[in-house]
């Protein structure tokens, strides 16, 4: 509890401490010291009100978990146990340290997460989470399904070896971003240290103009394919390190971290959306990238979906089929493909390829000549993305059968999107004007867990199908959640 | 399974939403946007007005201005009577089907379980008309929301108390919970405290 006052106060003076110490005055040492003292103290203080004040606990008769906190305003949040939609055990580098976890408690309705207990031990963290998640169950019958637990097996295990393999292969494009903004970080940092210290710019400039020359082209890129590589195998490693699937009741707990450990408590029917991809790598190691992704709540849904989602960094075809299985109850088949219409590859020809390349050579002949060395690069990337468009092309596909839409996309990960037909919360067509004629359309399938489309779709073949769907959800007894 | 028995549904036998026939807005509601372009677009010519004030350089191409000012007004108010009659919706048995759109026709069919909540908003000059906004809420996000806006308030009303008859919340499944918290607020707090002090032993 301490510590994470701590570390919520540095988080909100990190600017003013760095500033301090940036500027620090080394006689002044004596007044800093009873500055970090006081703070420190003030921390204390904080902290342990804090945790005075912080109670929680599961109210059995009515059915509610509830937490009461605050020093000065007093909260108390109710949560009843039916709308839980998620409990997640984390520990961090820190937490590890002091030998506590933090329960996170998430429901559908907001966007943040709705409660969350800081500090608690292994033994009250897993209780709670099994407590909370699987209420009736154990009003049932507990010490049997208690003993049983402990004789389940893992359902899904991932190896080390498997680590590796989805580390060298997956993951390249959001690796290359990190590294830029690291590059960019770094060079900024650079620039400002080099600026402060007066340090004579011309002089920097030319040494690393110099090092440009030594340095060839080749090898610059091999260097930074390796960097690539080696980032993401360690990121992959460590964030999915012993990576465990139970069968638990009728849930799947999920751990994993090598040091912050995770676990999570997954329930087959609040999964909305199921995606698998592939890429051509993993796809010769057998190897399929799985993300469920859950109901989240309104606004934010794109961006804190993300954080909902549960993804299974490798498992290969059998072990896919199992957790479809599991989640879905079912497998899809396909009963009619829906191929787009090439209107698709023209307006994807004209933002990806024509408009870029003719807005930056407008630009390097009317307004910055020194652009103009650059123009055999837009070749490259025209060959480029004429390469990555035709793929995407080949492989949009909607696959239809009567109780799965799977939508194929991507050029490299090759994406399948699974939706439930009884999980649609609405459907929407859209046509322009233009598209009339070539009986074309756009459809978006609402879910709780954000949007779902297929664009260019033939409108004729859909909308048997769109009837269909709304049959099924009208007359389904399903619950979506 | 027992629910997917009856596979054998042809597609054809199913009722066509593309064939329903929609019901257009209020024609009152063509008036309130009318007055609301019209605010709008007196705003517009003060602010213009005030700017050729200030700025005599510009004067010079004061007729050109005025050229544009009356073209866009009346490209707004063509656009906004083009989109009127676009729009429709149409209330099936098990779910309710909205269009709209100019350049492209959008259409969202929300079937009734699906629906979360029903809102009733009303503007002030569609009060001047008598006309409400009706707004049904999905789980599906804002994407998913409807607005059918320019109704008569009574059809309003009627549309939102026949779409609440339909809804199926879980608030309905789990009545039972809320009963119990209509107790006496001494013996639930006198409950709360009995569990809290059990807790710990757990």
């Amino acid at each position: 509890m301490f510590v994470d006052t701590l570390q919520n106060i540095i988080r909100g003076l990190w600017v003013p401490l760095l500033l301090i110490l940036y500027k620090f005055d080394w006689s002044k040492m004596v007044f800093f010291g009873i500055g970090v003292f006081v703070l420190l103290l003030f921390v204390g203080i904080i902290a342990y009100l804090q945790y005075k004040n912080f109670t929680f606990f599961l109210d059995e008769e009515k059915e509610e978990f509830v937490i009461q906190k605050g020093v000065i305003t007093k909260n108390k949040i109710t949560i009843q146990l039916d709308k839980i939609q998620q409990v997640n055990i984390n520990q961090s580098v820190i937490q590890k340290l002091v030998g506590v976890f933090s329960v996170d408690i998430d429901t559908a309705g907001s966007n943040k997460k709705e409660a969350s207990i800081r500090a608690v031990d292994n033994e009250i963290a897993l209780h709670l989470k099994n407590r909370l998640l699987s209420f009736e169950k154990i009003t049932e019958s507990e010490k049997t399904e208690d003993d049983r637990e402990e004789a389940q097996k893992p359902f899904l295990k991932i190896s080390f070896l498997t680590l590796v393999k989805v580390g060298i292969t997956s993951n390249y494009g959001r690796s290359i971003a990190l590294i830029l903004g690291f590059i960019g970080s770094l060079y900024g940092g650079f620039s400002d240290v080099a600026d402060s210290l007066e340090v004579d710019e011309q002089q920097v400039t030319g040494l690393v103009e110099q090092g440009f020359n030594y340095f060839s082209l080749s090898f610059f890129l091999l260097l930074g394919l390796t960097l690539v590589l080696v980032i993401n195998l360690v990121r992959t490693i460590i964030k999915n390190f012993d990576y465990q699937m139970v069968l638990q009741r009728k849930a799947l707990a999920i751990t994993y971290g090598l040091f912050a450990k995770k676990n999570t408590l997954l329930k087959p029917e609040k999964v909305q959306v199921t995606t698998y991809s592939q890429n051509f790598f993993q796809r010769k190691l057998n190897l399929f990238d799985l993300k469920m992704k859950q109901a989240s709540s309104t606004d934010e849904a794109e961006k804190d979906a993300k954080k909902s989602d549960i993804e299974v960094p490798g498992c290969n075809d059998m072990e896919r089929e199992a957790i479809l299985k599991m989640i879905l109850k079912d497998l899809p088949q396909t009963e009619e493909v829906l191929y787009p219409n090439f209107r698709y590859l023209i307006m994807t020809v004209l933002f990806g390829i024509i408009i870029p390349s003719a807005i930056f050579i407008n630009l390097g002949v009317l307004v910055f000549e020194n652009l103009q060395p650059y123009f055999p690069f837009v070749l490259v990337y025209v060959l480029f993305m004429a390469i990555v468009l035709f793929f995407k092309f080949k492989n949009y596909r909607l696959k239809l059968s009567r109780n799965f839409i799977v939508i194929k996309s991507n050029a490299w990960d090759i994406e399948h999107q699974l939706l439930q037909p009884f999980k649609i919360q609405g459907i929407t067509t859209k046509q322009y004007f233009w598209h009339k004629k070539a009986d074309v359309v756009h459809i978006t399938f609402h879910t709780a867990a954000g949007d779902v489309g297929f664009k260019f779709a033939n409108f004729s073949l859909l909308k048997p199908w769109i009837n269909y769907w709304l049959y099924e959800v009208e007359r389904t007894e399903r619950s979506w959640m | 399974m027992e629910e997917f028995s009856n596979h054998s549904v042809s597609f054809d036998s199913l009722p066509k939403f593309e064939s329903v026939t929609l019901t257009p807005l209020n024609k009152d509601y063509l008036n309130v946007i009318y007055i609301g372009n019209s605010i709008f677009s007196i705003l517009i010519a003060i602010g213009l007005l005030i700017f050729l004030y200030l700025n005599e350089s510009i004067r010079t191409y004061i007729i050109l201005m005025i050229i544009i000012l009356v073209c866009c007004i009346g490209l707004v108010f063509w656009v906004s009577t083009v989109g009127f009659k676009k729009k429709g919706f149409a209330l099936r048995e098990k779910d309710i089907i909205f269009r709209k759109g100019i350049l492209a026709t959008t259409t969202t069919i929300i079937p009734f379980n699906r629906i979360q909540h029903v809102a009733l908003h009303e503007g002030v000059l569609s009060r001047m008309y008598q006309l409400s906004e009706l707004q049904i809420y999905t789980a599906g996000g804002s994407s998913s929301d409807m607005h059918i806006s320019g109704l008569q308030k009574e059809e309003a009303e009627k549309i939102k108390s026949f779409l609440l008859t339909k809804i199926v919340t879980p608030i309905d499944i789990f009545s039972n919970t809320e009963i119990e918290l209509e107790k006496p607020i001494e013996t639930a707090i006198a409950s709360e405290e009995a569990s809290e002090k059990s807790e710990p032993q757990n």
